[in-house]
């Protein structure tokens, strides 16, 4: 991997990833994260349900809009996307943080990558949503729908098992073990990447979980919270 | 068992009118009080059924659909899976309530619905799902729900969530943690207002708009008259009211 993707891969790149716990903070007001195996658990979900959206369309993001051929076209294809992963995430404060994070995301890349294809995701009105900018990055940085997909089960394992230290105390380093196991439970995901990459939009996976819209709101809705979302 | 059953109305005059009612069983299809209802008349499904709900709601008609009872899901001898696909075309104007009994996963069953409507320009839908996590006491089988609704081509909601013992994250926060009622609803031509949240210890609901005149409701609690009144409270336009006209064969 080149230098150019491992800033990608950094939690310390400007992307603003530390104000996200992925829902735990939800999930542990909540009552259903409170140790190392109710963690574990709840990134299980996570990974199997809207972890694989995001890797999904990070990828075909990754994938397709490299071979865009025109303005138009890419702008039609993002705006595809862009409506498919809003219709995977019926919580409004869900839809306006995911595209805060890729907004967020953007604003870095812009200012290190010009390619057309960041610029069609950086036109998205309110924000692009956070895994269709992170698929133009890892494509701009060099990658390919592999990379992407990487990098989106990396940034969820990363934000769930970092928060969990803040929020709850646990011992990073049992966490850190944790993120080595559910790590290759997503790397056995990634052989879906390929096909991830060709789909039409339409297709791509949509798991989800009733709670996740649904907690994930009345987050948005508090107002003593330490991560957005 | 493969079956299917087939509803066209479409508006002629002042009346909405069937004007294609096939199906074969278990399916058998009934009018009743200006609704469509469907009725099963054997177990169904079982592992390894296949059925089929196709409904076409022609320009300006005006549609409800529902079902006589709650349909079960029983495990096949051999561990079969059964489907229960649903697809609706809505025309130009046209109204369709889709709210059939709920599905009861029973333990050891393997099943997947698929609910896929089609709205045409201005075209409106309640389209309510309900499913049951098990009987009372019971650890449901595996379930996967999929439901779409797209308008013009362009999608409002997709969803689709897994239930069952050995998915990953099962009865917790990432899917309905303790709740066996699971409720989702998509509304279509209304005005949604702002987003709506209730959430309690053993029960909880979201009201949540998605368009300018759309929203999904989605909502898990202990049982089917708790569940759904929390959802009734969210917002008045999830309680499903008399339709306008009532179609004629």
């Amino acid at each position: 991997m080149d230098a150019a993707l491992l800033l990608l891969v950094d939690g310390r790149f400007p992307a603003g990833g530390h104000a996200y716990s992925a829902g735990v903070e939800a999930a542990a007001a909540v009552g259903d994260v409170v140790d190392t195996p109710t963690l574990e658990r709840y990134l299980l979900g996570r990974i199997a349900t809207t972890g694989r959206v995001d890797a999904a369309f990070a990828a075909n993001s990754c994938a397709r809009l490299q071979c865009a051929t025109d303005a138009d076209a890419l702008a039609v294809l993002v705006a595809n996307l862009d409506e498919e992963y809003s219709a995977r995430t019926p919580s409004p404060y869900l839809r306006h943080t995911s595209r805060r994070l890729g907004r967020q995301l953007l604003r870095a890349v812009t200012r290190i990558w010009t390619t057309p294809a960041i610029g069609a995701v950086s036109a998205v009105a309110g924000g692009a949503h956070q895994p269709i900018a992170l698929g133009a990055a890892v494509a701009a940085a060099g990658g390919d729908a592999n990379d992407a997909t990487a990098l989106s089960f990396h940034h969820l394992t990363a934000a769930v098992t970092s928060a969990a230290v803040r929020l709850l105390g646990l011992d990073p380093i049992e966490l850190a073990v944790v993120q080595e196991r559910v790590g290759r439970r997503c790397d056995g995901f990634r052989s879906d990447a390929t096909e991830w990459a060709s789909m039409a939009p339409a297709d791509l996976p949509a798991w989800g979980g009733s709670l996740t819209e649904i907690l994930g709101e009345h987050h948005g809705s508090l107002d003593a919270r330490m991560f957005v979302a | 068992m493969k079956a299917s059953a087939t509803i066209a109305v479409a508006r002629c005059g002042e009346r909405d009118v069937v004007i294609d009612q096939r199906c074969s069983a278990p399916f058998s299809v009934r009018q009743c009080d200006g609704r469509i209802l469907l009725a099963s008349s054997a177990a169904a499904p079982v592992g390894g059924d296949e059925l089929e709900l196709t409904v076409d709601v022609g320009a300006g008609a005006l549609v409800s659909v529902g079902s006589v009872a709650a349909s079960m899901v029983w495990p096949g001898v051999g561990g079969e899976s059964s489907s229960m696909t649903t697809t609706c075309a809505v025309g130009d104007a046209a109204h369709l309530d889709l709210s059939l009994e709920p599905t009861i996963s029973l333990a050891r069953s393997r099943h997947r619905t698929t609910t896929l409507v089609r709205l045409g320009s201005d075209a409106t839908c309640r389209v309510l799902e309900e499913t049951v996590l098990g009987r009372r006491d019971e650890v449901s089988g595996r379930l996967d729900l999929s439901l779409r609704v797209e308008r013009d081509g362009r999608p409002i909601l997709h969803h689709d969530e897994r239930f069952g013992p050995d998915v990953p994250g099962a009865w917790s926060s990432v899917s309905v943690g303790a709740g066996r009622h699971v409720v989702s609803a998509v509304l279509v031509g209304i005005d949604p207002g702002p987003p709506e949240v209730c959430v309690e210890a053993d029960r909880s609901a979201a009201w949540l708009p998605v368009a300018a005149d759309a929203a999904v409701a989605m909502a898990v609690g202990p049982d089917r008259p708790s569940t759904m009144n929390m959802l009734a409270a969210l917002h008045p336009a999830l309680v499903r009211t008399a339709p306008v006209s009532k179609p004629r064969a």
